[in-house]
């Protein structure tokens, strides 16, 4: 019931969106700087149906979902890495700070001139800044580890691997599902940035070949696929996390 | 099984704020017969959890001529730790798991028991700690008195030789804890042959009420400076005239020994 309550404001708050939009488009009466939604949507259907929006959707994907494989393995393994040596922990810390505050267009620039133009430097860019927020929310999720749990185990003379299985594995999946779905979002935004600067293809290419032409309406449209695929993969994640998390 | 014998451990932990390190024992040596039920009284950190977790091989002494039981040291046989249950302070389930399954990994990591009898044994000591109905609840779902239960069932499952307790009610609301005292007590008395539990707690009516032998620490480095037998037969209450006097000599020795008032 509370969950119907909660989808039900949630989609009243994205038409309440909407109606502004159509509101401030008729308002300003200008289509090429705000179109109207209805137009947008009509141009949204037609990239789906047409098919035209699959190529560089998928190109995008596979760009993000590869880069954040990367990513997170290398994130959660530097976490797992200093809860069980914290020295690695006191000599990387910095390094890791700095990596997350750097700004990620800098990242992004820096990758595109230092390794050229390719899949591969879309998928390390991304590693790259995923690894660096996920490992220190890993890290961090560590700390809230119940080390009494841990001496429980070692009493009980808990195996190595039933250790893992039964006491750390089932405490790390929470907050991996959470840097996964903070992790996946800007990993999507990552591989997007990548494309809007350097790519003939993907979907910020097809955002950049529409802002060149001045095309707002395919803009926006190319922006919705977008947000729709990112929408349906924190869904996705969501319910893996009921699922996953049930105590 | 069941004869615990500590010769001579020495224990001590480095003091981040000394170049002196934290001594914890130093020349200690005690011995606990089998089939008691003792209690190890003493101030806060005089080193009572640390002697449980020595014999349960969790901490290894600094130097010690000999950590024992029944004769065997268990540093060289450390397949002897397999037979003791431990109930820490707190419940220490698996939140993850259901009280079911947080018995299962109890028995599945001493492995003394077989498996085909694990459901049969979870069945019985579910059903004598009053748990049956709750044992697929998640932790979580369940009041802090039933998780300690469960927690005692984890440890007595396995019928283990020795029972080693670490304040196991210290957390719960008295009216609960006088429960799962007399519980124990009536577990552990009807068993033709009793195990040996060692139990520490710095509550001196629950020693009083429970046990067959207290003994008492010193604070650090610790020492013994009291033990004695009560033969008051079970169950008593802390209304018992004889209870209340050996109440009364405890709070005695800990005010003139372990120079602690309470």
């Amino acid at each position: 019931m509370v969950a119907l309550k909660e989808r039900s404001l949630q989609l009243l708050s994205l038409v309440v969106a909407v109606l502004i939009w159509e509101i401030v488009a008729r308002a300003v009466d200008l289509s090429s700087a705000i179109p109207s939604p209805l137009v947008v949507f009509e141009s949204l259907w037609n990239l789906v149906t047409s098919g035209k929006a699959w190529g560089p959707l998928t190109a995008t994907i596979a760009r993000t979902l590869m880069g954040f494989l990367l990513g997170f393995v290398a994130g959660v393994a530097y976490g797992v890495t200093v809860y069980a040596k914290p020295i690695v922990g006191d000599y990387s810390r910095g390094i890791f700070n700095t990596a997350m505050f750097a700004p990620t267009l800098i990242i992004i620039f820096l990758g595109l001139v230092m390794f050229g133009l390719s899949n591969l430097t879309v998928v390390l860019i991304v590693g790259f800044v995923i690894s660096t927020d996920v490992g220190v929310y890993m890290r961090d999720a560590f700390q809230n580890f119940d080390e009494e749990l841990a001496a429980m185990a070692r009493s009980y003379k808990a195996k190595f691997i039933q250790r893992v299985r039964d006491v750390y594995f089932p405490f790390l999946v929470p907050p991996m599902l959470a840097a996964g779905r903070i992790g996946f979002s800007l990993a999507w935004k990552v591989a997007f940035l990548c494309e809007v600067f350097g790519f003939p293809n993907g979907l910020g290419w097809e955002v950049r070949a529409s802002y060149r032409i001045y095309d707002m309406t395919g803009l926006l449209a190319w922006l919705l696929v977008f947000i729709i695929t990112l929408l349906v993969v924190e869904q996705v994640i969501r319910a893996s996390e009921k699922a996953l998390v049930r105590w | 099984m069941g004869e615990i014998e500590l010769r001579n451990v020495s224990l001590s932990f480095p003091n981040p704020k000394s170049p002196e390190p934290n001594v914890v024992y130093e020349n200690f040596s005690i011995k606990i017969e089998k089939g008691s039920f003792t209690f190890l009284l003493g101030p806060s950190g005089c080193g009572k959890s640390t002697f449980l977790n020595i014999i349960n091989g969790l901490l290894t002494p600094t130097s010690a001529d000999a950590v024992l039981v029944d004769g065997q040291d268990i540093r060289r046989h450390p397949e002897l730790t397999r037979r003791m249950g431990y109930v820490f302070q707190g419940p220490r389930l698996l939140p993850w798991k259901t009280l079911r399954e947080n018995v299962e990994f109890g028995l599945k990591g001493l492995g003394v028991q077989p498996k085909e009898r694990w459901p049969e044994l979870i069945e019985k000591y579910f059903a004598m700690a009053g748990l049956s109905k709750f044992m697929d609840h998640y932790p979580s779902q369940v009041s802090g008195g039933m998780q300690q239960r469960a927690a005692i069932v984890r440890a007595w499952v396995n019928e283990p030789e020795i029972l080693l307790m670490d304040e196991p009610f210290s957390h719960l609301d008295e009216i609960t804890a006088a429960e799962l005292r007399s519980e124990l007590v009536s577990l552990w008395a009807r068993e033709e042959e009793r195990r040996t539990i060692v139990f520490v707690t710095h509550n001196i009516s629950e020693a009083a009420q429970m046990a067959s032998d207290v003994v008492v620490l010193t604070p650090t480095p610790s020492q013994i400076c009291y033990r004695r037998t009560i033969d008051i037969p079970w169950p008593r209450t802390s209304t018992d005239d004889a209870v209340f006097e050996i109440e009364k000599e405890l709070r005695h020795v800990f005010a003139e020994r372990a120079g602690v008032r309470v």
